[in-house]
């Protein structure tokens, strides 16, 4: 299916990814040409087949409710851009 | 030089063991080999300080007679592995200054194993691509080109800086993951030994995550033994990877037997593509010959939806991706672009952080999972994989491997594809299929095409039938006779 | 304001709450990391609560039992197989960019809540569903400051998101639902409801219409932190779109918030980006499978529900219905009064408690586990009065005592000697000077002032330091009254 440059704008805010008009044009090209491709799927018939998320047949493993983890305050913050007084930090939120 | 080229991980343990070298010797001459053989862009980081201060040690236990089982092996990781003091980036620039204070599971056994990383490997960003070309930090190139070519070839992808590597002697052996064909296609590309495991069998702890239900690491070798080694001390259950299986892990080096005797093949008419190089199907049908040689039985087989894999895949992986890379967004690590609102701050870093090919499959993946697109794509690629799944299912019921060519073609030149995402996503064509199944596979160097480019067989299991696919690896690798002639064109 | 209050009497208005409420466990959902409370910002945070590459989720068993246990406790359907989803969306405490929680198969489908109303009747609201997710982190946001500050402690402890039916039709419904739910939480242990300290918080929808019309558009009021809010909100909240459906006005479905300094709700100023969260199973985890065995383990070890301990209240201790709802809504209070009335006097254990006792405990400010007051030493207390050794009066005092000095009621009684006066003799003494000292009311009571009799009681008290038995006083004050 092709998209127009609309829904790029909107999966693009949604994905929050900044394009410029030039990328978006590109973007709404390339995706318009990948999704045409992926339309040959329609030619299968899923009517009754299940969906499937993933292979392992297993149960779920479920862990103790032990505290395994300790603080550490220093080697969250280590990698972050802006931090304070142990927060990190972001423009200013509104509710 | 005389040490290590062509050097394999078994031969090399025989030679630290039995003290014709030292760790320290070989981890030094590693050193000057990827020095030398800048050109190729192999490695994204180095990590050599750390590499000799290990050796060292190595060659202490070495003496004291306590080695492990990968004591003073130099191999390298595929960057994105965490890794616990040293830099990890996805071959992204959104990751191009983080530094894990942890390290991932398997990088951790091998650790534990002895093994001395020498750096880390290029890859595509965030193992997105089939040729390398859309890392931050620039390709890598593969050591294999034609004769007089001027061009620089691709090493396929996205573990292509691993595979690199191994095939121009810059490592022992290499660990990269496989989401679509991402160790065996780079493994098909540059004449090396590269093996998917099934899905569960290693631990995805610590690794960057593309495609959740689809990633697996896997090693990168000279040769199916090594393949054996590398593999068994990368595997494992690990509680603390929910989709890890608890599964008795064989001595795969063991299995290795080197006879196909009675052994099923199933050769799936549905890989026979008119995409696949003459040269490939030529090669294709030769291994055929020698399977029935070998005193194997060949089985032939359908995979029905086996042409609905790739474009299911171009549906799911990029969904899982989509979400797996929103932590991107410069608050808690990685690249960060100050905007006046928290909109604006993850609208401008996740647009600068990200290179195109990201990009596109996040927008992809936020595409079939939004409202109104959900059923369409993604429930639909969900159903496609259960068919695909099935017809597995189906066909192991007859036989003990599928035997296919690893790619419908050999490397090609750096930029032929890039400006073209369908031709390149083709590259995983044949390699998709197993991961969509969570199967395992490896793929071997089986020859050379006309232009005298490595070429691959892949060999797809059953589930956790890893020992099966070594071994029958073990049987092709001594008939094809794989000639690394190539010529050593970037050392400077 | 008369008109006004007459069209309210034309308006149904409908209510449905999505309460969030913290699961008591020790760590996190999906991580190793403690969940206590309070804590110095970001010291309570692993690499999986802030989402670093290559980070997994692995869930918490015990969180699941506790979903299963409030489950059974809401009477609810638990679903043999449940999945968890994905919930994409960005936001400063949302670490990974989605937040795990379960969309489609949620662990727990339909159940009920049973409310007393005041006037004696019962409304039964329905439970939808009860899913597992995980909590955000905290943003604080200084108003002298162009940032925004991120705490992440909170970010992973597990949440039961427990979705009504939009079964309620007043504010007052809203928060005796809330009660009962918190009450149900608090005797499973599944959730302390601390809503001061955020553990309990309720998103609260809100429509009207004309009765027999269709139903209206509806409001969300998001994350309100007490009942009274819930109720403000509400109130507010109902009257606002009745105002605006008179005026002619349509009333937009959106996200508001409540301002509990005005008492008001105002749109959220940040919009919801259109609400696509791109809902899909979570790769990193399987379906939930639960065996029949161990939910009816977990069925087993459940505590008595108010509801059941209500009613054996009633027939067990002959309580009213109305005692016994008081004394079982508080699951300390009913325990504390189950211990009080071991081979003891129900109504009167019952009044003392719900009486004396809790009036000191308001007045004191302090809690049923850390008064100075044991069921044991109050249960002391209950056998002097019983046993006559004391009168009821005298108890209030020596309580205030016991609460003052911690000191048993004996020793008090001892010595302040406050023992009660049952000595026949000594009551007819004192009897005999109070009718010499009112020779003259004596007069106009035995002409048929009987009311007059209480004065008499009253002062034989008042001479008495208020110890004498008053049963005796009684009978010896009408013996002596009636005579001639």
């Amino acid at each position: 299916m092709a998209i127009d440059r609309k829904t790029v704008e909107k999966i693009s805010s949604l994905a929050k990814i900044k394009l410029n008009d030039t990328e978006a044009d590109e973007i709404t090209n390339e995706l318009s040409n990948i999704l045409e491709w992926i339309d040959q799927l329609n030619k299968v018939d899923t009517k009754n087949t299940p969906p499937m998320t993933g292979v392992i047949k297993s149960n779920l493993y479920q862990r103790d409710d032990l505290i395994t983890e300790d603080k550490k305050l220093d080697e969250i913050l280590i990698n972050s851009p802006e931090t304070t007084e142990g927060f990190f930090v972001v423009p200013r939120v509104v509710d | 030089m005389s040490l290590i080229k062509g050097l394999t991980i078994s031969q090399a343990r025989k030679g630290l063991l039995e003290k014709k070298f030292s760790a320290k010797e070989l981890v030094e001459s590693f050193v000057i080999e990827i020095k030398n053989s800048k050109k190729l862009n192999s490695y994204i980081s180095f990590n050599f300080d750390s590499a000799i201060e290990k050796a060292k040690e190595s060659d202490e236990k070495i003496a004291k007679g306590n080695a492990r089982p990968l004591e003073g092996i130099p191999i390298a990781i595929k960057d994105l592995f965490c890794t616990k003091g040293i830099r990890t980036t996805a071959a992204s620039n959104m990751l191009n200054n983080f530094i894990p204070p942890y390290e991932s599971t398997v990088t951790q056994k091998l650790l534990n194993s002895g093994s001395i990383f020498l750096g880390k490997t290029n890859l595509d960003e965030f193992a997105m691509g089939s040729s390398n070309e859309t890392s931050f930090f620039g390709p890598s190139i593969n050591p294999w080109k034609p004769s007089n070519e001027k061009l620089d070839y691709v090493p396929g992808g996205s573990s292509g800086g691993s595979a690199v590597a191994v095939s121009a002697n810059l490592c022992l052996g290499a660990v990269g993951t496989d989401t679509g064909g991402s160790i065996r296609q780079p493994a098909s590309f540059c004449g090396i030994v590269g093996l998917k495991p099934t899905y569960g069998r290693c631990s995805r702890w610590g690794i960057v995550a593309f495609a959740s239900s689809l990633d697996q690491a896997g090693p990168m070798t000279r040769n199916v033994e090594d393949a054996a080694l590398l593999l068994y001390n990368m595997v494992g259950y690990d509680p603390k990877d929910s989709t890890s299986v608890n599964k008795e892990v064989p001595n795969f080096k063991d299995s290795i037997r080197r006879n196909i005797k009675n052994l099923k093949f199933g050769i799936p008419r549905e890989y026979n593509l008119d995409e696949s190089s003459p040269d490939v199907k030529n090669l294709w049908e030769k291994g055929i010959n020698w399977i029935k040689q070998g005193g194997g039985e060949i089985v032939d087989i359908s995979l029905p939806h086996t042409k609905y894999a790739l474009p299911s895949y171009y549906i799911i992986a990029p969904a899982e991706a989509s979400s797996n890379l929103s932590r991107y967004d410069g608050v808690r690590y990685g690249h960060r672009v100050e905007g006046g609102s928290l909109e604006e701050l993850y609208q401008n870093t996740r647009g600068d952080g990200f290179g195109n090919e990201v990009k596109r499959r996040i927008l992809i993946g936020t595409y079939v999972l939004s409202a109104g697109y959900y059923d369409a794509y993604y429930i639909k690629a969900q159903k496609i994989r259960s068919l695909i799944y099935n017809d597995f299912e189906n066909v192991f019921k007859d036989v003990d491997v599928i035997f296919t060519p690893t790619t419908p073609n050999s490397a090609f030149p750096i930029n032929a594809k890039i400006d073209d995402p369908i031709s390149m996503y083709m590259n995983d064509l044949l390699t998709v299929p197993a991961n969509m199944a969570g199967l395992p596979a490896i793929s071997i160097p089986s020859g050379k095409d006309n232009k005298g480019l490595p070429l691959g067989f892949q060999f797809i299991g059953k589930p956790f039938d890893e020992s099966g696919l070594l071994n029958i690896a073990s049987y092709f690798e001594e008939v094809c006779e794989f000639e690394d002639d190539k010529e050593e064109w970037w050392k400077q | 304001m008369t008109s006004k209050a007459n069209n309210n009497l034309n308006w149904e208005i409908i209510i449905g709450l999505e309460v969030h409420a913290q699961v008591v466990s020790n760590s996190k959902l999906f991580s190793g990391m403690s969940t206590t409370y309070g804590g110095e910002p970001n010291t309570q945070v692993s690499y999986i609560d802030a989402a670093f590459p290559g980070m997994l989720p692995v869930i918490n068993k015990f969180c699941i039992e506790q979903a299963v246990r409030t489950g059974l406790g809401l009477k609810a359907k638990i679903n043999m197989e449940s999945v968890f989803d994905r919930k994409n969306y960005f936001y400063a405490d949302l670490p990974a960019g989605y937040q795990i929680s379960q969309f489609e198969n949620p662990i727990v489908g339909k159940g009920q809540v049973i409310l007393d109303m005041p006037d004696g009747t019962i409304r039964e609201i329905g439970i939808t569903r009860l899913h597992l997710e995980q909590d955000a982190g905290k943003s604080i946001h200084d108003s002298n400051s162009a940032n925004s500050y991120v705490d992440l402690n909170r970010a992973g402890i597990a949440l039961m998101e427990i979705v009504s039916e939009p079964d309620m039709r007043s504010s007052e419904e809203a928060g005796l639902f809330l009660k009962k739910l918190r009450t149900i939480l608090r005797y499973l242990g599944t959730c302390d409801g601390n809503m001061e300290q955020g553990s309990m918080r309720a998103d609260v929808n809100v429509s009207v219409r004309r009765y027999g019309e269709e139903l209206g558009t509806r409001c969300e009021i998001k994350n309100v932190n007490s009942i009274r809010f819930v109720q403000q909100a509400i109130e507010y909240e109902s009257k606002r779109q009745i105002k605006e459906i008179e005026l002619g006005n349509k009333i937009v479905q959106e996200t508001r918030l409540f301002d509990p300094k005005n008492f008001e709700t105002r749109p959220m100023r940040s919009k919801e980006e259109s609400h696509d969260y791109r809902y899909f199973p979570d790769p990193d985890l399987l379906p939930l499978k639960l065996s029949q065995t161990w939910i009816d383990q977990i069925s087993k070890s459940l505590p008595e529900l108010p509801d059941d301990r209500k009613q054996r209240f009633c027939s067990e201790y002959g309580l009213s219905i109305y005692d016994s709802g008081l004394l079982v809504d508080d699951k300390e209070t009913a325990d504390f009064f189950e211990e009080v009335v071991l081979k003891r006097d129900p109504k009167l254990v019952a009044n003392i408690v719900l009486g004396d006792f809790y009036g000191f405990l308001n007045k004191l400010g302090q809690n049923i586990n850390n008064s100075r007051v044991s069921s044991k030493s109050l249960g002391e207390l209950i056998d002097l009065i019983s046993n006559k050794i004391i009168s009821g009066r005298i108890s209030k005092e020596v309580l205030e005592i016991m609460f003052q000095t911690g000191q048993s009621p004996k020793e008090i009684v001892e010595e302040k000697g406050l023992k009660q006066i049952s000595n026949i003799d000594e009551i007819e003494k004192i009897v005999d000077t109070i009718l010499d000292e009112n020779i003259e009311k004596v007069n106009e009571f035995k002409n048929g002032k009987e009311k007059l009799f209480g004065f008499f009681v009253g002062q034989v008290m008042k001479k008495t330091e208020g110890k004498a038995n008053p049963q005796l006083v009684n009978e010896i004050l009408t013996k002596k009254l009636n005579k001639n």
